[in-house]
């Protein structure tokens, strides 16, 4: 190895370890500006849902879990991958860097399918706020945690409001996700991603892997604020 | 972030080997399963019969165990500096005040849902 470490090197850091330490805790410090945000949402959610534990759960229950499940294993399966996908640019296997980058973009696009499935499932049971909204189908819904509760349909739109929200900002999250590992599937299919180079697959797996730990909170508050007696598409 | 890829050699010059601290696959297989199987109890917690309002504790409890896991193993906190846990436990810590001081408030005046 060169002492610029095949150009890797900037000349502004006194090695090769500094620079990537460097790399990684920028992208922590970024990381940690999103939990805070993040976190804004979730605590706005917490408190409707404290002051309107009947309605959210009505609402909870209409979505659909099955979809939620498969996606949750799907996030969790391209955050294997791409930690694989450090381990193969590390060790300078280029065949199984490509498989591992291709297979979390790959996977990035299947929840993004479901998820747009489950988006228009939605459109046709009318559980849009402001747009296509049935009120209707709750009139004579009960409570799941207190039958005799009186339902107010408009603290069931302010649950979906959320759940479009919350899911919303998730999936830009990782749409940009998808770009960046595509990114660097094509440096890695060019030869450009080399074993000095690994880091950017580290500092890129680490967003990646928030945007997973955030929908290991999404899901079950979301999905699970309400009972689901079955599992249906 | 403490890692030992790089090694000085006699003459003071910093040799790379990147491939000095690989992760060990059988262990990410290890915690993919238990995410997953974490992800399986919370579903059949939400269908169980005797579902509760309550039930969200276990489900944020699975939640808590899961992102610990993400972040400890496949993050690699386990092997970084003490900048980095200042970082992450500085977004804990905000975001935990940002809850506990609020919802305080809130809990405190409000005696239950309307």
């Amino acid at each position: 190895m060169s002492a610029s470490h095949g150009g890797v090197l900037k000349h502004h850091f006194e090695d090769i370890e500094q620079q990537r330490s460097s790399e990684r805790i920028g992208m922590w410090m970024f990381l940690a500006s999103e939990v805070l945000f993040f976190g804004c949402v979730f605590f706005a959610y917490t408190y409707y849902r404290y002051l309107f534990p009947h309605e959210f759960a009505i609402a909870s229950s209409k979505l659909n879990v099955a979809i939620a499940f498969i996606n949750t294993l799907v996030l969790l399966t391209s955050s294997l991958t791409i930690t694989l996908a450090i381990r193969a640019c590390q060790l300078g296997q280029r065949k199984a860097l490509i498989a591992t980058l291709g297979a979390t973009v790959l996977l990035g696009f299947v929840f993004t399918g479901f998820k747009a499935y489950e988006y228009a499932e939605d459109w046709h049971e009318q559980l849009v706020p402001g747009t296509r909204f049935n009120e209707e189908q709750f009139r004579d819904v009960k409570s799941p945690i207190d039958p005799t509760k009186e339902i107010h349909v408009d603290r069931i739109k302010l649950f979906f409001s959320f759940y479009y929200a919350m899911t919303g900002i998730h999936m830009l999250h990782l749409l940009i996700g998808v770009g960046v590992v595509f990114y660097l599937f094509a440096r890695a299919v060019y030869g450009n991603l080399t074993p000095e180079r690994y880091v950017a697959v580290e500092t890129t797996s680490l967003y990646w892997h928030l945007v997973d730990v955030i929908w290991l909170f999404v899901m079950p508050l979301l999905y699970m604020a309400g009972p689901h007696t079955s599992l249906h598409f | 972030m403490v890692d030992h890829s790089t090694h000085g050699n006699s003459h003071g010059h910093v040799e790379d080997n990147p491939a000095a601290h690989v992760d060990n696959v059988g262990q990410l297989f290890i915690i993919y399963i238990l995410i997953a199987i974490g992800t399986v109890i919370s579903l059949f917690i939400n269908m169980s019969p005797s579902w509760k309002q309550s039930s969200v504790v276990i489900h944020l409890a699975i939640s808590v165990i899961q992102a610990g896991l993400v972040g400890y193993f496949w993050m690699h906190l386990r092997r970084a500096d003490p900048l980095t846990w200042l970082t992450v436990g500085g977004a804990i810590f905000f975001s935990a005040l940002q809850f506990i001081l609020t919802l305080g408030d809130i809990l405190t005046r409000h005696t239950g849902a309307y």
